[in-house]
C-alpha cells in the first residue's frame, strides 16, 4: 500500500504470515481437527459468505473462534486436494474444488499474526469464470 | 478503411486489461466489468477516431464514466441481493497485474471498503492509487477541477481510513455498557475515566427536554465529571431495559411506564468513543415501539 495509510498494510498487504495460516487452516480441515483450526484464527474473528442465497442452510456471517472454526469446517471441503492455495485478488487464498470444477474462493485479512476477516464466495454465478477456459 | 480498424484493434487491445483493472474495482464484479469493457469497445469502432489526440486516456475515460453509472444503478440491486454481498473474486494466479500500475485496491478488504464510497470519489482514489494518474488526468475523466478533484481523493483516504478502525465486537460494547451503568449511577469519576477513550464525546438529543445537555462535552475527564455530577439524581425512579437499536446493544430509562432516555455508544479498541443520550420524545417514540 501507499505510505498515506500504513494502517491498511496489515489488511491488505501480501504477507508471508497468511500464506502460512491459509496452510494450516486448510490443513486443518483436511484432517477434520476444531482445534488446528480453531489456533488459525484471531479472537475477533469474522467470516462472511456471499452464496447468493443459493446455499440457504448456512449463516450468513458469523463472529468469534468458535462459531467461525465450525463453519469453516462446514464450507471448506475436507477431503485431500480438494483445496488449493492460489493467488486470489492479489492475495495468497484457497480455492475449492469438486468434481473439476471451482465450487468455492476463500480471502483473507490477518490482525495480530491470525486469520481476523475471512470471505467465502459459494455464488456459481461469481465463480463462472473460474470454470472457463 | 480496414486499416483504421486495425489499428483501432490495436490500440484497444494494448490496453484492454487497464480498462477491465478500472472497471474491476470501480465495481468489484467481473461481469460488470467485462460488459463495460465490450461496451466501451462498441463505442471506440464507431466513434470518430481522428478527432482523438489520445487513444488511451480517451478508453479510460470511457471505463470510468461507465462505471460511475453502472455503480449508480449496482446500489440498489446490492440493496437486494440475498445475503451478504461480496466482490467477485479474481484469478491473480493467471494474471498478476489485472491492469494495474500497482496491485493496490484489489483485495477483498480495500473492495469492501471502496462500497462505502461514493461512486466519483471511487473512480478518483482507484485512479489515483492503483494507476497513478496525475490529478490534471482524473479531473478532466470525473469533471471536476484540479483542486476539487484533489480534495475529493484525501477524502477518500480520509473515508477509508475510518472504515478501518476494527469494530469491536458486540460482546464487548455490551460489557463497557454495562460497566458504565454501573458507574454511572454511583457517581465514580475514575470508574468512568477508565471506560472512557481520551476524545469521548457526550451527545445530547434533548429537543429542549430538561436534564438534557443542550451542547456535547468533551474529553476523558470532563465526560467523567459531568457523568459522575447528575449520579445523585438522574436514575432514581428509572427502570433499565436492554433493547438493541440499530444492530447495537442500549438500555432505556423507563419513568413511570414511558421511555425517557435511550442511552447508546460507539465503542473501539481505546475504550468508549462517544455517549449518546436520546431524550428527544419525537424520537423516543420510535424506540418505545421498538422496545415493545
Amino acid at each position: 500500500m501507499t505510505p498515506q495509510h500504513p494502517g491498511f498494510d496489515s489488511l491488505t498487504g501480501e504477507t508471508p504470515r497468511l500464506h502460512a495460516l491459509l496452510t494450516e487452516l486448510r490443513n486443518g480441515c483436511t484432517a477434520g481437527d476444531l482445534g488446528r483450526v480453531r489456533a488459525t484464527l484471531h479472537p475477533e474473528v469474522s467470516v462472511t459468505i456471499d452464496d447468493g442465497g443459493t446455499a440457504n442452510t448456512l449463516p450468513a456471517s458469523v463472529r468469534g473462534v468458535e462459531r467461525a472454526a465450525r463453519l469453516l469446517l462446514q464450507v471448506i471441503p475436507g477431503a485431500a486436494g480438494a483445496v488449493t492455495e492460489q493467488s486470489v485478488n492479489g492475495q495468497a487464498g484457497l480455492v475449492f474444488h469438486r468434481d473439476a470444477r471451482v465450487v468455492g474462493v476463500l480471502s483473507a485479512s490477518v490482525r495480530s499474526g491470525a486469520l481476523n476477516e475471512i470471505w467465502i464466495v459459494l455464488n456459481p454465478e461469481k465463480l463462472r469464470h473460474w470454470n472457463e477456459g | 478503411m480496414s486499416d483504421d480498424l486495425d489499428d483501432a484493434v490495436a490500440v484497444f487491445s494494448a490496453v484492454r486489461r487497464r480498462l477491465f483493472g478500472i472497471a474491476y474495482r470501480m465495481l468489484g464484479t467481473v461481469s460488470e466489468a467485462e460488459d463495460i469493457v465490450q461496451d466501451v469497445w462498441l463505442r471506440w469502432q464507431t466513434y470518430d477516431r481522428s478527432t482523438v489526440r489520445d487513444p488511451a486516456a480517451f478508453l479510460a475515460t470511457a471505463t470510468t464514466r461507465l462505471s460511475i453509472n453502472v455503480l449508480q444503478s449496482a446500489h440498489n440491486r446490492r440493496e437486494t441481493y440475498i445475503g451478504p454481498w461480496l466482490p467477485e473474486p479474481v484469478n491473480t494466479s493467471d494474471d498478476p497485474a489485472l491492469g494495474a500500475e500497482r496491485g493496490e485496491a484489489l483485495g477483498f478488504a480495500m473492495l469492501l471498503l471502496l462500497e462505502k464510497l461514493s461512486p466519483t470519489e471511487r473512480a478518483a482514489y482507484v485512479l489515483r492509487e492503483a494507476f497513478d494518474y496525475p490529478y490534471e488526468q482524473i479531473a478532466l475523466i470525473v469533471q471536476l477541477k484540479e483542486p476539487a478533484t484533489r480534495q475529493l481523493v484525501s477524502r477518500a483516504r480520509k473515508k477509508l481510513a475510518t472504515e478501518h478502525r476494527v469494530p469491536v465486537v458486540a460482546t464487548e460494547q455490551r460489557r463497557l455498557l454495562a460497566a458504565f451503568l454501573q458507574a454511572a449511577q454511583s457517581g465514580d469519576v475514575t470508574a468512568l475515566e477508565e471506560l472512557f477513550a481520551l476524545d469521548v464525546v457526550s451527545y445530547s438529543d434533548g429537543n429542549g427536554a430538561k436534564l438534557a445537555a443542550r451542547i456535547p462535552v468533551n474529553g476523558r475527564s470532563r465526560v467523567a465529571k459531568f457523568i459522575a455530577a447528575f449520579a445523585s439524581h438522574f436514575w432514581v425512579g428509572k427502570t433499565i431495559d436492554w433493547v438493541e437499536l440499530n444492530g447495537q446493544h442500549a438500555v432505556t430509562l423507563t419513568e413511570n411506564g414511558t421511555v425517557t432516555t435511550a442511552l447508546s455508544m460507539t465503542v473501539g479498541d481505546d475504550g468508549i468513543q462517544q455517549v449518546l443520550w436520546m431524550m428527544n420524545p419525537a424520537k423516543l417514540s420510535r424506540v418505545t415501539s421498538e422496545v415493545a
